[in-house]
């Protein structure tokens, strides 16, 4: 019976929400504490910053908290995006992309997040920052989550996770097979 | 141990899907930069909003006027399809959304085997250019459409590793639905560091090609077809203008207007008009091929117009102890080179009775000037001259080429070209009347600006009974409303009656309409639409009409 107990961690493990431990749960909610150096310890509810940012209608000071919480505004980020309107959703690649290096942790986790919503997003902006992850050598933690990915239960997903794997591994093997193709194709044509 | 691991996966399959997904997007959506949070600012966005939602029921993206600077990334979008399928439209028309890329293809398409990327459309989009293709697209990316667009030059790939400077890339595997590109101005960049497409098309096959311009704008090659595929391409009415990078070269298949590689085969290239500027290692089509064993022709080029200044019109290679082409009813006019050669890199025929006898095709084509409007020059009109000698000369027309460039139809005996010039050609069809008889339109005479003996006749007609020929200047619309307009019965009313002349059918049933036609060289270009009604108690139709066919008389 050991296969079983297996599975069921690996599903508790897959089902738990890849916050930190730190952030509470509720996305919607999300607290953070930012720091400035000098000034006291200040918490702030990152579901609206989140709401903000995917309605385009942020702040200075919204802006300023990403830069300062962009691991935690990442997990709200996914965590809104996933449940907002289309247009929302839209914006939410990119919000997370600028959140920078330093939200890619979170990004990268949201690939084994339970809803389908959140991985998805991930594996969107993932893809989009593809190039970016390949010139970005730190970013070994994103190349293994896209690996696991690449056998998500969702097709849209693993379609993602697929060709972001491939772009953030500078992958050409299709445009190398292509200018084969073509190079032989205008030798025999001779 | 393989029953545990289906266990297992079932049970984290079921625990990932836990979780519902958005709801999936169907119905109109819109695209403004300056509208509020609830519109898409930029394509990209609406593009991730599809991904993520997943598509339920077609897909309507109405863009707002503007100018648009974006390189948009497309991965496949769950739920699309040939019925639900995704329109991005200029709500303004064409010429209202100007697009450039930004950092790389304007529009890049990804797909995977397991999840392709299907059935986009791009009516209206103005593509201004940008460092990369306007629109690429990776293997499984299938059935797009791209229809009243302008791609200007200046769409330069800079991407590492990227060979080619495109308008348009596919990179199929060979099996996808095709895609459609048709009434749309495509002007290639100029040949620079890079070779220049217009359509670069790889391993495709179903496609259609047509109704579109292809400024060749010293380029390398307009269309280039390349990879196995055996699934007929369909390329007519285009018309194919300016000139071919001026490379030197003793092989004509240097550089083409089209290409087809040896192993692409049974494209049809039909009723396209070709007035280029070709270098000496240059062509307008480009064949090649064994016509051995089991492989089917190649190419076939009927009812084209090869107008030509230097090079070659037609020049095949590879090509075994058979010409591995199909070639008839074109008219050629190729002052200063070659109308073909069965060997890219020895000189060819240069004259129509050569080239017969040189490949044994093309034995009911001519060679003569097409009288064309303005086929070169600043302003280029390909348009035949009222005494164009295009006037059916075509032959094979492929029975899906139904009309012409301008939308013109195409007459029982089409021209050569992608216009169709003064003729009469019937549409629609009539309903029954007496002994179960369907009133016929026909005509009698000459067809053409000053003709004194043409006349609209009819046939199968009730006896001795009211007929009355209507006309106008639409087929669409009329004072009644739209077209065509049923009066029950299966009758339709076909053709605008802004005018009308009544007479009575012969005891034969039949009747005829002198209509003499002005010698006016203003009407040149103008359409009217004709059709008869009949008095007939035994019509389905309760106002006890019957009608025929319609014909257009096309000036």
């Amino acid at each position: 019976m050991r296969w079983i107990s297996s599975v069921l961690l690996s599903l508790a493990a897959c089902g738990s929400d890849p916050m930190p431990a730190t952030v509470a749960p509720d996305a919607n909610h999300t607290p953070a504490q930012l720091t400035a150096p000098g000034a006291p310890v200040v918490t702030v509810d990152l579901g609206p910053v989140a709401e903000r940012l995917l309605q385009g209608t942020s702040s200075a000071a919204d802006r300023s908290t990403a830069e300062q919480s962009p691991a935690a505004l990442a997990t709200a980020i996914l965590a809104a995006a996933s449940k907002a309107k289309p247009a929302e959703q839209g914006r939410a690649p990119a919000a997370l992309g600028a959140l920078g290096a330093a939200a890619l942790p979170q990004i990268a986790a949201a690939l084994a997040n339970k809803d389908p919503g959140q991985r998805r997003i991930a594996a969107l902006t993932l893809l989009h920052l593809g190039p970016q992850l390949h010139a970005d050598g730190t970013a070994k933690v994103v190349l293994s989550a896209l690996a696991a990915a690449r056998s998500d239960a969702d097709l849209a997903v693993r379609a993602a996770a697929e060709l972001a794997y491939q772009r953030a591994t500078g992958d050409t093997s299709a445009l190398d097979a292509s200018r084969a193709a073509h190079e032989a194709a205008v030798g025999r044509d001779r | 141990m393989q029953h545990r691991s289906f266990l297992a996966a079932t049970l984290l399959s079921a625990t990932l899907l836990g979780t519902a997904l958005p709801a999936q997007m169907a119905g109109t959506y819109v695209l403004d930069p300056n509208a509020s949070s609830s519109a898409f600012h930029s394509f990209t966005e609406a593009c991730n909003a599809m991904f993520v939602s997943g598509i339920a029921g077609p897909v309507e993206i109405l863009v707002m006027p503007g100018t648009y600077t974006e390189s948009v990334l497309v991965p496949p979008l769950q739920g699309a399809s040939s019925t639900n399928t995704i329109t991005f439209r200029a709500l303004a028309g064409p010429g209202t959304v100007l697009l450039s890329g930004a950092a790389g293809d304007t529009f890049a398409l990804l797909a995977v085997a397991f999840l392709h990327n299907t059935s986009m459309t791009w009516d209206g989009i103005d593509f201004l250019g940008g460092p990369g293709h306007a629109i690429s697209a990776s293997a499984f990316v299938e059935d797009l459409e791209i229809r009243n667009c302008t791609f200007a030059a200046g769409h330069r790939s800079n991407a590492a590793g990227e060979y080619r400077h495109a308008v348009i890339v596919s990179e199929n595997s060979g099996n996808e639905a095709g895609w459609r590109i048709h009434h749309n101005h495509i002007t290639l960049s100029s040949h620079t560091n890079r070779t220049s497409y217009g359509i670069y098309q790889s391993n495709g096959g179903d496609w259609s090609i047509h109704h579109n311009t292809f400024d060749l704008n010293s380029g390398d090659t307009g269309l280039w077809m390349i990879n196995n595929n055996r699934r007929i391409d369909r390329v007519y009415n285009n018309l194919f203008l300016g000139q071919l990078n001026a490379i030197n070269s003793s092989y004509a298949n240097s550089v083409c207007v089209i290409r087809a590689d040896i192993s692409n085969y049974e494209n049809e290239f039909t009723h396209n008009t070709f007035a280029v500027q070709l270098p000496s290692g240059g062509c307008c089509i480009a064949t090649s091929g064994y016509l051995q064993g089991t492989l089917p022709t190649q190419n076939y080029i009927y009812g084209n117009i090869f107008y030509t200044i230097g090079g070659t019109a037609i020049c095949m290679t590879n090509n075994g102890s058979v010409p591995p082409l199909e070639s008839n009813g074109n008219v050629f006019f190729c002052p200063g080179g070659e109308i073909g050669r069965t060997d890219a890199g020895t000189p060819g025929a240069t004259t129509l009775s050569a080239w017969q006898t040189l490949s044994g095709k093309d034995t009911n084509s001519v060679e003569i000037d097409p009288a064309l409007t303005s086929p070169f020059g600043s302003t280029i009109d390909l348009r035949p001259l009222p005494n164009s000698p295009i006037v059916g000369i075509a032959v094979n027309t492929p029975s899906y080429v139904t009309d012409d460039y301008a939308g013109r139809f195409r007459d029982g005996q089409p021209d050569a070209g992608a216009y169709e010039a003064t003729s009469f050609a019937h549409y629609g069809q009539g309903c029954a009347g007496t002994n179960a008889l369907v009133p016929a339109m026909g005509s009698t005479g000459t067809v053409a600006l000053g003709s004194t003996n043409f006349s609209f006749s009819l046939t199968q007609a009730a006896a001795n009974t009211l007929a009355v020929l209507m006309g106008g200047l639409s087929r669409t619309t009329s004072s009644a409303g739209s077209l065509p307009f049923s009066i029950g019965g299966g009758c339709q009313i076909l053709a605008s009656p802004d005018a009308v002349r009544s007479l009575i059918s012969s005891p034969q049933g039949t009747a005829a309409a002198a209509f003499p036609i002005p010698s006016s060289t203003s009407l040149s270009g103008f359409d009217l639409f004709f059709q008869w009604a009949v008095i007939d108690a035994a019509s389905g139709s309760a106002y006890g009409i019957t009608v025929s066919d319609a014909g257009a008389l096309q000036l």
